[in-house]
């Protein structure tokens, strides 16, 4: 290729001096159009990271100029692929990290680093700062599997054909088009007609890779959705299993009492049956924990129809304070203390049991407060729930006699 | 005599309930197609209607109910009757926020406490299971009022981007949507944009995503519809 160096960047092409048009072009292939695709508003620190391995990676590449290479007695090839595979191990980190998260992506992520390392691997490899025209397609697969990629995160259809033909249609393109005709017909600056055939035929190269990179995108998604399917589908099935196994686990033993006659009036069943509907309701927490945070609300629920089956009033706040999230370590605190201090409630007759939570800083304080009568609060039953968990908490637990019966107050540390 | 009216589908909680109710001298109706709940209702000239929210075998469910009901008959109390399963909990704050409902009572309220609360409700209190409770804010949003849903249709292609996100069983893209109205992809997204500020308002975190969008449309869907009438019934009679 004759006339002035080419710098295919992914904004297009330029004539431009060559320095300037090498650093920008390396820069923004290495940088840009990755951190583009990765970026989410929760994911800031993986833009930045990958933000700073392109930038460095373009910056080893580029900045370091011939004389100091033959000092180092190194060449300039060699440094722009040792920044390559540097900029390559970044993206692989952050894709490993985002991949666990949107998962087709992965597959994407692999295909556009080796896209990554040759083009800055090729664009070293020129030493006098020019791209022959076969040197341009690792920039199509570039273009290309940033595009997929990029269209897939925003949650647009990866359409090759249609988005090439808008493309060509494009005013960007054909104003590209008439502006090298022109070029080439008036002879203005020393471009050539055959350096501006050779310009426009490399910009073709870049849009036929571009969508056969992301034709190839589109199919290894659906292979990867297609996968998940399966497993979803899968265990979808395995969970029908279990729940219908606990089910029966809870409900076949009442049915062969009822009909041995070993289970005494009504009542009984009554109160076998409140314990399968918790038993039930504790099921349908774990699982919902599985997928979903849960809410403070969620906990207290299943213990406020335990309250209520056994006919006492059940009193809590509304879901301005309930509707906070749980992590792990403060939903099992919550059901711990519910599960000793709400059963002991009623266990000693309570009418009235009264759930209170309060945000302070980093804790939750939980208030169990009934109305059966109270006990000495400084004389807990050894063994006995209370005291266990007295033992368990230290002083986040108070345990403190009303007028009317007792509190139990719990501080539990959150971190949501 | 009261006569209440119980739109559920599941016959056994229904039956459960018209027996506990007809034992304290009410006229009790069961209906298990929201469809026509609102109809029954009308014509027996109902005192109090007990509504579920889930009806997963209809097209419409206790929320179209409630709205017709709010609508036709202003001066029956309604009451939600659920279960407050975390699928339901986002549509029955909207219908606490939409509607000036009697009640919500929880599936599970034990007999005696089912009859105070029907009898506080027909004596005019609002009465609110405190299982409920936990899954309702403290006090009703004025912003999200049943008249709110206005400002989210200015015209007909408001109306109808609303009724194709509410009727669409999973999340369309912005090409589905415009291939399904017929109008172009920047059309859908000027829609989008020219609503932002009016979601915001309903707590909608992120405006941009139709998965948020779409599940907003499918928790409101009778609310947003009855704003859209207007604009789709015009549509109608104009072609």
């Amino acid at each position: 290729m004759d006339g002035k160096p080419l710098c295919a960047g992914l904004g297009g092409m330029r004539v431009l001096p060559n320095v300037i048009t090498e650093d920008l072009d390396l820069a923004a292939a290495a940088a840009a159009g990755p951190a583009y695709w990765g970026w989410r508003p929760d994911d800031a620190g993986a833009v930045g990271l990958a933000l700073a391995g392109g930038v460095s990676a373009a910056a080893v590449a580029t900045s370091i100029t011939a004389g100091e290479l033959q000092h180092f007695g190194l060449s300039r090839s060699l440094v722009v692929s040792a920044g390559a595979w540097l900029a390559m191990a970044t993206w692989l980190a952050v894709g490993w990290w985002i991949g666990d998260r949107v998962g087709p992506l992965s597959v994407v992520v692999g295909l556009r680093l080796l896209s990554l390392v040759v083009v800055l691997g090729l664009w070293g490899a020129a030493h006098d700062g020019q791209l022959r025209l076969w040197e341009l397609w690792p920039i199509g697969g570039l273009l290309g599997f940033d595009t997929a990629a990029t269209l897939h995160t925003l949650g647009l259809p990866i359409q090759p054909l249609r988005q090439t033909r808008a493309l060509l249609l494009s005013s960007g393109h054909l104003g590209v088009l008439a502006g090298l005709i022109a070029l080439a017909t008036t002879g203005f600056g020393d471009m050539s007609a055959r350096t501006a055939l050779s310009l426009y035929l490399g910009l073709l190269v870049n849009v036929a890779v571009a969508v056969g990179a992301a034709r190839l995108t589109r199919q290894a998604l659906g292979a990867v959705a297609r996968d998940e399917a399966r497993w979803k589908a899968a265990e979808a099935l395995d969970r029908a299993n279990w729940i219908h196994d606990e089910m029966c686990g809870l409900l076949i033993p009442l049915r062969q009492q009822l009909r041995s006659g070993a289970v005494g009036d009504l009542e009984e069943v009554r109160t076998r049956l409140d314990d399968i509907d918790f038993e039930l309701r504790q099921i349908q927490l774990d699982e919902t924990a599985t997928h979903h945070q849960l809410t403070i609300a969620d906990v207290i629920q299943v213990w406020g129809r335990r309250v209520q089956a056994h006919g006492a009033r059940f009193e809590a706040p509304s879901w301005d304070v309930t509707r906070a999230p749980l992590d792990e370590v403060a939903r099992e605190r919550l059901a711990r203390v519910l599960g000793v201090s709400v059963p002991n409630a009623l266990a000693a007759g309570a009418e009235l049991v009264r759930l209170g939570v309060e945000r302070e800083g980093h804790q939750m304080v939980v208030e169990v407060t009934d109305d059966a009568g109270g006990f000495d609060t400084n004389d807990l039953p050894p063994g006995r729930g209370l005291h266990r968990l007295a033992r368990e908490l230290g002083p986040d637990l108070q345990i403190s006699a009303t007028h009317f019966g007792t509190t139990v107050s719990c501080r539990i540390p959150v971190t949501t | 005599m009261t006569t209440t009216l119980i739109v559920d589908d599941r016959r056994f909680i229904a039956d459960a309930y018209r027996q506990l109710l007809t034992g304290v001298g009410h006229d009790v109706l069961v209906e298990g197609d929201p469809a026509v709940a609102a109809e029954v209702a009308i014509a027996h000239g109902v005192d109090l209607a007990l509504v579920d929210l889930s009806f997963p075998d209809h097209e419409v469910n206790g929320l179209d109910v409630l709205v017709q009901l709010h609508s036709r008959a202003p001066g029956v109390p309604a009451a939600i009757l659920t279960q407050a399963d975390a699928p339901f909990q986002e549509m029955l704050r909207y219908a606490w926020d939409a509607l000036p409902l009697a009640g919500a009572l929880s599936k599970d309220l034990p007999p005696n406490d089912l009859l105070a609360a029907v009898r506080a409700i027909l004596a005019g209190t609002v009465f609110v299971d405190p299982l409920i409770s936990l899954y309702l804010p403290s006090a009703r949003r004025p912003e999200r009022a049943l008249a709110c849903y206005d400002r989210l249709i200015g015209h007909a292609g408001h109306a109808e981007l609303w009724r194709a996100l509410a009727t669409s069983k999973s999340p369309p893209d912005y090409r589905q949507l415009a291939g399904q109205l017929g109008k172009k992809h920047n059309t859908i997204k000027n829609y989008r944009d020219d609503l932002a500020n009016y979601l915001l308002a309903f707590g909608l975190d992120d405006v941009s995503s139709l998965v948020e969008l779409h599940g907003f449309a499918r928790d409101t869907r009778p609310f947003l519809l009855h704003a859209a009438r207007p604009y789709l019934s015009n549509r109608k009679d104009s072609r």
